[in-house]
């Protein structure tokens, strides 16, 4: 097991913010290779029982060194509630945290609910999880926190399990459920999800007085420079102003407001989603839609490289057949500073409707060369700071489908969920339009439909199947460290 | 926008021609795919059948020019809910039949969107707007709106108040019981011309977006076979296409009809124009009364006073940034200015800027307009149906002469500027291409502004685009209204303050009551792409390059 070799983009915070904010927002801890989600339900906790959990497993700091074990932890509302916020409280968070993920109306935006057809992106018997707030459509299971714990290796996870599991009971608090989460590298030091691609190539790079780049001076990267404010409540984000995270009031002793405390300081939202994948089904749907093509040069690999958008290594596809060549100063990681429209406009390369180029399409979207820096700047005002992991075993290398439950378990940061979660999954990744397509969503997340493959001179137009499929999911208060503070302190 | 008829169908036996376009091109666009055949049996079009009927060479509801416009009536409060409540039957009724809307739309084929909304707000009494966007003159689509809904648009007015101006006669002998008298002719004298308004497919007329969409879904079942491609060229493809569908689909051989007919565009141009002439009148009056009353000597030395007095309290005002980005960048703009300054317009457009700021620095934004929960929650319920989206938006204008004149200037100038500029001939704002129809009106003798846009995508990418890519032109329609984020000088700033903006416009928002999209599965960028699919379908012959460019839209 070596480091990635493909090393996350080198920023860190200024000291007085790395302070006050959790690691997990600046760290993937990727020489942490395992790690376990525990999904909490604190339904029937005693008090005090953040402050037990947080001795246990206290959340790691943005300022720290690299340590043997980290940790993370986020709320949803019904764990703020649950934790003493009142209603107008949670009113001071924005209307996608308070309402949930399974609002009906944001279910059916967000492509959780059977369509029309019956065409449906969820497992058998309907998403398990969630926060279960008010006015949602209920899950089996009810969420109160999410708490990552990371270590070096699975003795040591294991060990620190059992500690932590043991305070849990003691303070009658469950696990609802958990995710054995991992991040095995290839002997190329790849990190790759299921179905075989190299992932978690594209990140955001933040930019702004708190931020502190390794490689660069203080310019935005031309390519991924978001303004930290998106991605960290109370710095300035890319609407101009500092991203408004919810503030309570601050009660003293005597219990009168003498103020106002700023609770989404240095904290952010956080949007997980449980997506299964069925890795036998993904490379049966290629490998049909190849041999209905007709054409001996494609394979069920040429399919599924087209419909990631990348090819397997993560190298971008160009039109020609070729791939985008590395850049010389990491000769093993794929290049990621590009746009589309320069090099591949008509998409016979990276397809226009393909996974990486609907979840960001860069400058793909400008009508002509001269807008095309504006569209890109537009593009990244919805960009996500990705920190999902895989969980599950990897698919037997045989081939043969050994029926178990695998799949990603998306964890994304960000500020502003309607502007930039939801966004992207609504106008980009599930949008029947994108780009002038017609009736065809992501071929890797959408329900089955068709799917375009543009060439020189005719697209290919074939079906694919349903393979990823969404088995839980909320959305998260992720705490800054003197936020924690005061809901630890909360009577 | 003035909606003179120029080449349209003006008389009913024009839209019995239309109908028969729409037969032909109808049936084959069917955006609710596989529900069709509840409805009609043994309509399920299979390709050759639909086409098979030779169409007339160039089918007449080709041509034309769109009209947008809306009604506004004073609702009596008393009868707000019922309004609703009659609103909401027409809905279900429409939403019924299968596919959804389609009696609607067969009976009213010029119509392209339609929505009637209730607004209420808390200075005055509740309003009904009916926005209406079809094809040609108003007199035929009222017609043919009444022919398809009057007993409801009936229903509607009896929940209205009695005008007092000369429409009371006609409002009585309306709602009178069991009357008979058309109510269309009511509606039409209460129409409100828009101020400024915007279209995605200028031009199109809703049969042409039919036969088209018909056109690129026959190409699509034609290359369904992709083997009978393989191998072949772009021109040998486009051949082939030709070949096989050019039996079936005779307008393909008919000469293309312009888009924008040649009067109008020669009379957006001479509009132009004349607003041009007139803004520059307005500005040089107070020049040319002092030329002609003062001593000459007297005016470039007054001149020079006063821009400099002003150019100073403009620095304080605008801050370094705004003076620099007035600064002079080029020799050329230096003598502009000179000349101006000497003639003595420069002191009246620098006061009227300084005015301006001053207003600007003293006007409130209004950071967290107050939220109806409700209405958001039925909005939400109501919204991402369909690929399009309707808003309709009311707000208070800002007091003050400056901003009477401002807005009507602002707006009847951007207005022209949209319908000339090729950009936005093409349906581009900035680099946004979602808007089929949008428009602003003033309306209570310019008190209040009333938005209304149906557009692809969900609101808030709406907003994004406007926020991100289209921001000037937004704020130069909006921020003379009460609450609007801080903008200056009209362009800048304003709805860059995306939250803010975003918070600000959806609490002007009404529930669309009711909503219409003739094709609800197309957008902008599709239609256009279709056209330009059929545009290359009717050329004989294409060069290599065009014909390569022309295969990347199938």
């Amino acid at each position: 097991m070596g480091m990635p070799v493909v090393a996350p983009p080198g920023w860190s915070l200024e000291a007085r913010t790395a302070r006050d904010t959790q690691g997990f927002v600046v760290s993937p801890f990727a020489h942490l290779p395992v790690a376990v989600a525990l999904f909490l339900d604190a339904g029937k906790a005693r008090r005090g029982w953040l402050r037990a959990v947080r001795q246990a497993a206290p959340a790691t700091r943005a300022d720290g060194q690299q340590q043997g074990r980290s940790a993370a932890i986020a709320f949803t509302a019904t764990g703020l509630a649950a934790l003493g916020l009142g209603e107008a409280e949670l009113r001071g968070f924005e209307r996608p945290f308070w309402e949930g993920m399974h609002h009906p109306d944001r279910r059916r935006r967000l492509g959780d609910l059977p369509g029309d057809g019956g065409a449906t992106t969820l497992v058998e018997g309907g998403p398990r999880w969630s926060g279960n707030p008010k006015g949602a459509d209920p899950t089996p299971l009810t969420v109160h926190a999410l708490l990552v714990l990371y270590a070096a290796d699975a003795a040591d996870l294991d060990a620190w399990r059992v500690e932590v599991e043991s305070v849990l009971d003691a303070q009658s608090v469950s696990a609802a459920c958990e995710l054995p989460l991992s991040l095995r590298f290839d002997r190329h030091g790849v990190a790759r999800e299921h179905f075989g691609f190299a992932d978690g190539l594209s990140q955001p790079i933040p930019y702004g007085d708190a931020v502190r780049r390794k490689d660069s001076g203080p310019q935005p990267d031309p390519w991924h420079g978001v303004p930290l404010g998106d991605f960290l409540f109370g710095h300035p984000n890319s609407h101009n102003e500092p991203s408004p995270g919810p503030a309570v009031e601050e009660k003293s002793a005597a219990g009168d407001a003498t103020g106002f405390f700023d609770l989404g300081r240095n904290g952010s939202y956080l949007v997980v989603r449980e997506l299964h994948q069925d890795v036998a089904a993904f490379w049966r749907s290629m490998e049909a839609a190849a041999a209905a093509l007709g054409d001996p040069t494609k394979d069920g690999r040429w399919v599924a490289e087209r419909a990631v958008g990348r090819e397997m290594d993560g190298d971008l596809l160009l039109p020609g057949g070729k791939t985008l060549p590395r850049v010389p100063y990491a000769p093993h990681g794929p290049d990621n500073a590009f746009g589309f429209r320069a090099t591949d406009r008509h998409g016979f390369g990276c397809p226009v409707g393909s996974h990486v180029r609907r979840s960001n399409p860069r400058d793909g979207l400008a009508p002509d060369d001269e807008s095309a820096p504006d569209l890109l700047k537009s593009a990244n005002n919805h960009r996500l700071l990705r920190r999902g992991r895989k969980f599950g075993d990897d698919f037997p290398a045989d081939g043969q489908d050994d029926g178990k439950t695998r799949g990603l378990l998306f964890m994304a940061l960000n500020t502003d969920i309607t502007r930039q979660f939801e966004f992207v999954q609504q106008t980009w990744i599930l949008n029947r339009a994108f780009a002038t397509l017609q009736g065809e969503t992501d071929p890797l997340c959408g329900p089955a439909g068709p799917f375009t493959v543009p060439d020189d001179p005719l697209r290919w137009r074939f079906g694919v199947e349903t393979f990823i499929r969404f088995a839980g999911g909320e959305y998260f208060f992720l705490p800054g460290m003197a936020a924690l503070d005061w809901l630890e302190a909360r009577p | 926008m003035s909606m003179r008829s120029a080449d349209l169908m003006p008389s009913p036996a024009a839209i019995t021609a239309r109908q028969a376009a729409d037969d032909f091109a109808i049936p084959a666009f069917d955006p609710s795919g596989p529900h069709a055949a509840a409805g009609a049996a043994p309509r399920r079009p299979a390709l050759p059948a639909i086409l098979a009927r030779k169409p007339p060479e160039q089918p007449r509801g080709f041509t034309g020019r769109q009209t947008i416009l809306s009604v506004v009536v004073e609702v009596d409060p008393k009868k707000a809910a019922m309004l609703r409540a009659v609103l909401e039957k027409l809905r279900n009724d429409e939403e019924a039949t299968r596919p959804k809307y389609d009696r609607l739309k067969q009976a009213v084929p010029t119509l392209h969107f339609i929505s009637m909304t209730v607004f209420e707000d808390a200075h005055h009494d509740p309003v009904l707007v009916v926005e209406a966007n079809f094809d040609g003159p108003p007199g035929p689509f009222w017609a043919s709106l009444e022919a398809a809904i009057g007993p409801w648009l009936r229903d509607m007015v009896r929940c209205c108040k009695r005008p007092r101006d000369g429409t009371a006669a006609m409002f009585d002998a309306i709602v009178a019981d069991r009357a008979r008298l058309p109510v269309a002719p009511f509606f039409e004298a209460q129409t409100v011309r828009p101020a400024a308004g915007h279209q995605g497919n200028r031009g199109l007329t809703r049969a042409r977006i039919e036969a088209e969409a018909a056109l690129f879904q026959a190409v699509q079942e034609e290359l369904g076979d992709r083997q009978r491609f393989a191998g072949m060229s772009a021109p040998g493809i486009h051949a082939a296409l030709r070949r096989a569908l050019l039996p079936d689909i005779g307008w393909l051989e008919a000469e293309s009809p312009r888009r924008i007919a040649r009067a109008e565009n020669t009379s957006d141009w001479l509009r132009l124009a004349g607003f041009g002439l007139a803004a520059l009148l307005a500005v040089s009056a107070p020049a040319i009364l002092a030329w002609l009353l003062l001593p000459w000597w007297l005016v470039p030395l007054l001149s020079l006073a006063a821009s400099f007095a002003f150019a100073l309290v403009l620095r304080r005002y605008g801050g370094p940034e705004t003076s620099s980005g007035l600064l002079p960048p080029s020799l050329r703009v230096q003598g502009a200015l000179a000349l101006l300054l000497f003639s003595g317009v420069l002191p009246v457009v620098l006061g009227v800027l300084c005015w301006l700021r001053w207003l600007e620095g003293r006007d409130q934004p209004q950071d967290a307009p107050p939220v109806d929960e409700e209405e958001v929650r039925r909005m939400s319920a109501r919204e991402d149906r369909v690929l399009q989206n309707h808003m309709g938006s009311v707000v208070l204008v800002k007091p003050g002469a400056l901003r009477a004149v401002l807005i009507r200037g602002g707006l009847w100038g951007l207005g022209l500027l949209l319908r000339v500029l090729p950009e936005a001939r093409r349906g581009y704002l900035s680099s946004m291409r979602t808007i089929h129809f949008a428009h602003w009106a003033l309306v209570g003798n310019g008190g209040r502004l009333m938005f209304f846009s149906n557009y692809d995508g969900t609101w808030e990418s709406y907003l994004d685009d406007f926020i991100e890519k289209a921001h000037g032109g937004l704020t130069l329609a909006w921020c003379n209204c009460v609450g609007f984020p801080p903008a200056r000088f009209l362009w800048f700033e304003g709805a860059t303050h995306g939250r803010r903006f975003k918070a600000w416009a959806r609490s002007s928002m009404a529930v669309s009551g009711f909503w219409f999209s003739a094709y609800p599965d197309l957008t902008v960028e599709q239609i256009e792409r279709q056209h330009a699919v059929a545009e290359g379908l009717r050329r004989p012959e294409l060069t290599p390059k065009e014909a390569a460019e022309w295969a990347c839209l199938l």
